[in-house]
C-alpha cells in the first residue's frame, strides 16, 4: 500500500512536470528589447500586450542602447532578443555587418509603408522629425526656418544635434539645396555653412532631454530639436513653438538579431507592430508618428493629433527624409570630418 | 662546541620560521592580487590584443595608424590639455585649503573638511548638472555678476572649456585635499617651531621646511587628480557643450561606429601608455618617487 502510494505520487510528479514542460512549450516566447523608458512604456501598451494576447504567446521584454549591443549579442552566437528596435542609420548599419536576419514580408504587411522605409532586413517602427523650434516673446531675433538658422545676421542663442548626420542636412537646407537633390551630401558645403554660424551656437546637444532643458531654460533662443521634445514643451505651458517645413524625417527601425531562436514568431510580432492599429495607438501615447499611412485613417487620430505629426496627411509633403543608407555608406568620414569641426 | 652547535641550529630555526612567517603574510595579500590579475591584468591585456585586429579578425596596425588623423592627434592634445590646467588649478586651490584645515581654528577646519566630504559623497551626476543650472546663460553666477555691475551681458560660463574645468576641478578637489592633508597632518609641528627658533621667519619656514615635507602629498594629490581627469567622460561631455572632445568621448563614438572593439581598444592603449609615460616623466623629473619612500 505504501509503495503503491509512493509509485503514485512519483507518477503524479513526472505528469505534472511534464504538463508544465509541454504547456511552457505551447505558449511560445520571444524578446523584444527596446530603449527602454517612456517610449518602451507606450510600446508596450500600444502594441507588445495587444500582440501577445493577440498571437497568444509570451513577450518578454529587455532594454538596449543601440547597434553596439546587438554586435556584442550576435558575435556571441546566441542572441538572447528576436526583435530589436533601433535607431535612425543603425538599422542599415546591421545590415550591412550581416548581423540581422531578412524580413519576411508574405508576414509583414508593408503596403502602406513609405518604401524609403522598407528593407530587405528591416523596416521602421515609427517616425519623428527634427524641427526649428524657437522661444515666443524674446527680444533676441529667432530663426523659424533654416534659412534663417543658418544666417549669420539672426543673433541668437541657437542649438544644433552633436551629430553630423540631421546636422548637415539641415545646414544645405538653409544654404538653398533643394529636398531632392540632398543625398549625395556635400560634406564640404555643409561644414562651410555650419562654420559660419559656429560661434553662435551655445550647444550641440546629444541627448533630447537636453535639448528641451535648453529650450526650457532659455539657454537658447532657437534650435534644433526633435518634435516629441519641443511638443512636450509646448504643451506644458511655456510660450515656445516650432514648424514642420522642412522638417527632417527619420525613424526608428526593426530588426531581427542573426541567429534569433524564434525567427517565425519575430516575423509575427513585426507584423503586429505595423498594423494601423498599433501604430495609431502608439502615436496617442506618445508623440511618435506613424510609418503605416492607414493608421490616419483610424478616428483615434484626431486632427488635432495629425496637426503634430509629421507623417500626417496634412505634414507629410512639408518634411523631407533622411537616407540612412547614405549615411551608413559614408558615415565613418564624415563622422571624423565633422568631429574635427567641433572640435578646431 | 656543542653550545655554537645548537646556535647555528637555533638561527637557522629561527630563519625558516621567519621564512614561513613571511610567506604566510604575503600568502594573505594573494586573494587581492588575484582579483587585480583577473579584473585588470588580464582584461588591459585582452584590450592590447583586441586592439591589433580589424572586423575581419585579421592582424592589422589599422587601429593605430587612425590615430595619426587630425581628429584624433587633436583630442589627445585637448585631453592632456584639460588635464594639465584642471591639475593645476586643483593644486592652486587645494594647498591653501588643506594647509587651511591644518592651521586654522579648529571648527573652521571641521566645517572645511565636513563640507569637502559632502562634495566628495554626492553624484557626480548631480554635481555637473548643478553647475550647469548655476553657470547658464539666466543661471545664478550670471546673474550676480550682472546685478554687481561686474558685466553688462550674460558671460558664457558654460557649454565651453571654462564650464568644462570649473565642472572637473570641484569634481577633482578631494582627491588634491586628502593626501595633502594627510601629508600635512603627518608634519610634526615641531619642526616648524625648530626653524623659528633658529631665527626663521614663518614664511621662510614654510618654504624650507613645511613645503618640501608636503611634498609627497602633493605629488600624490596631482597624481590621483591628473590620472583621473585623463578618463573623464561624463562631465565634459555635460558641460563641454560640444565643444570639449575628450579621448573617452572618441572611445564612444568609436565604439558605436566600427564593427570591432579593436578601434576602441587601439585608443585605449594609447591613453594608458601615453599616461605611464606622463607619470615616469613626472616622477624622474621631480625626484618625488626616492623622497616618496
Amino acid at each position: 500500500m505504501k509503495r503503491f502510494n509512493k509509485n503514485l505520487l512519483k507518477g503524479a510528479v513526472v505528469a505534472a512536470l511534464t504538463l508544465g514542460t509541454s504547456a511552457a512549450v505551447l505558449a511560445d516566447s520571444l524578446t523584444f528589447s527596446g530603449w527602454g523608458g517612456a517610449q518602451q512604456d507606450a510600446e508596450r501598451k500600444a502594441y507588445l500586450q495587444p500582440a501577445a494576447k493577440a498571437l497568444g504567446i509570451v513577450i518578454k521584454e529587455d532594454n538596449m542602447d543601440g547597434l553596439a549591443a546587438v554586435r556584442a549579442q550576435v558575435m556571441s552566437g546566441k542572441p538572447k532578443w528576436d526583435v530589436v528596435e533601433l535607431g535612425s542609420t543603425e538599422c542599415a548599419q546591421a545590415q550591412q555587418e550581416g548581423l540581422v536576419e531578412p524580413l519576411d514580408y508574405s508576414v509583414i504587411d508593408a503596403t502602406h509603408v513609405d518604401k524609403n522605409v522598407v528593407s530587405s532586413h528591416w523596416i521602421a517602427s515609427h517616425a519623428y522629425a527634427t524641427v526649428v523650434a524657437w522661444a515666443e516673446g524674446s527680444d533676441a531675433p529667432v530663426a523659424k526656418n533654416w534659412q534663417q538658422f543658418f544666417d549669420p545676421q539672426v543673433k541668437g542663442a541657437r542649438a544644433l544635434y552633436r551629430q553630423p548626420w540631421l546636422t548637415m542636412e539641415a545646414a544645405l537646407l538653409g544654404d538653398g539645396v533643394a529636398a531632392k537633390d540632398l543625398y549625395p551630401l556635400d560634406v564640404e558645403r555643409a561644414i562651410k555653412v555650419l562654420s559660419r554660424i559656429k560661434p553662435q551656437v551655445v550647444n550641440w546637444w546629444s541627448a533630447g532631454a537636453d535639448s528641451a532643458q535648453l529650450l526650457r531654460s532659455r539657454e537658447v533662443d532657437f534650435l534644433a530639436i526633435w518634435n516629441g521634445r519641443v511638443n512636450e514643451v509646448k504643451a506644458s505651458g511655456d510660450a515656445v513653438d516650432y514648424s514642420f517645413d522642412g522638417a527632417l524625417l527619420s525613424h526608428d527601425c526593426l530588426i531581427v538579431p542573426k541567429g534569433s531562436a524564434n525567427k517565425a514568431l519575430a516575423m509575427k510580432l513585426i507584423a503586429e507592430i505595423i498594423k494601423p492599429q498599433s501604430q495609431a495607438t502608439l502615436a496617442t501615447l506618445i508623440p511618435y508618428s506613424p510609418v503605416n499611412a492607414q493608421a490616419y485613417e483610424l478616428p483615434m487620430i484626431t486632427q488635432e493629433l495629425a496637426a503634430r505629426l509629421p507623417t500626417s496627411p496634412q505634414n507629410i509633403d512639408k518634411v523631407v527624409s533622411v537616407s540612412p543608407q547614405w549615411w551608413v555608406e559614408n558615415q565613418e568620414a564624415v563622422r571624423q570630418r565633422f568631429a574635427l569641426f567641433l572640435a578646431n | 662546541m656543542s653550545g655554537a652547535g645548537s646556535g647555528a641550529l637555533n638561527a637557522r630555526e629561527l630563519h625558516s620560521a621567519q621564512q614561513r612567517e613571511r610567506w604566510y603574510l604575503m600568502g594573505s595579500g594573494l586573494p587581492a592580487l588575484l582579483l587585480v590579475l583577473l579584473t585588470f591584468v588580464l582584461p588591459i591585456g585582452w584590450l592590447f590584443w583586441l586592439s591589433l585586429f580589424d572586423a575581419n579578425g585579421q592582424l592589422t596596425i589599422a587601429n593605430y595608424t587612425r590615430l595619426l588623423e587630425p581628429i584624433y592627434v587633436l583630442t589627445f592634445v585637448q585631453t592632456f590639455k584639460i588635464s594639465i590646467i584642471v591639475t593645476i588649478t586643483c593644486v592652486l586651490i587645494g594647498y591653501p585649503y588643506a594647509y587651511f584645515m591644518i592651521k586654522g581654528p579648529r571648527w573652521l577646519a571641521n566645517l572645511a573638511m565636513g563640507l569637502l566630504l559632502v562634495s566628495l559623497w554626492t553624484s557626480l551626476l548631480v554635481r555637473t548638472y548643478a553647475w550647469l543650472i548655476i553657470l547658464q546663460r539666466r543661471g545664478i553666477a550670471n546673474d550676480l555678476l550682472m546685478s554687481l555691475g561686474i558685466t553688462d551681458a550674460p558671460l558664457a560660463l558654460v557649454h565651453n572649456l571654462t564650464g568644462t574645468v570649473i565642472g572637473m576641478v570641484h569634481i577633482m578637489l578631494p582627491f588634491m585635499i586628502l593626501p595633502l592633508f594627510a601629508a600635512m597632518k603627518s608634519i610634526d609641528p615641531i619642526y616648524n617651531q625648530a626653524a623659528a627658533a633658529f631665527g626663521a621667519s614663518p614664511s621662510r619656514a614654510f618654504r624650507d621646511v613645511f613645503l618640501p615635507l608636503s611634498l609627497p602629498g602633493l605629488a600624490a594629490g596631482a597624481t590621483l587628480v591628473f590620472v583621473i581627469t585623463l578618463g573623464f567622460y561624463v562631465t565634459p561631455a555635460l558641460l563641454g557643450g560640444g565643444k570639449v572632445q575628450m579621448i573617452s568621448m572618441r572611445i564612444e563614438s568609436d565604439v558605436s561606429m566600427y564593427a570591432n572593439w579593436g578601434a576602441a581598444s587601439s585608443l585605449g592603449v594609447v591613453l594608458l601608455v601615453a599616461t605611464l609615460f606622463m607619470l615616469f616623466i613626472v616622477k624622474k623629473s621631480a625626484g618625488l618617487g626616492r623622497r616618496g619612500e
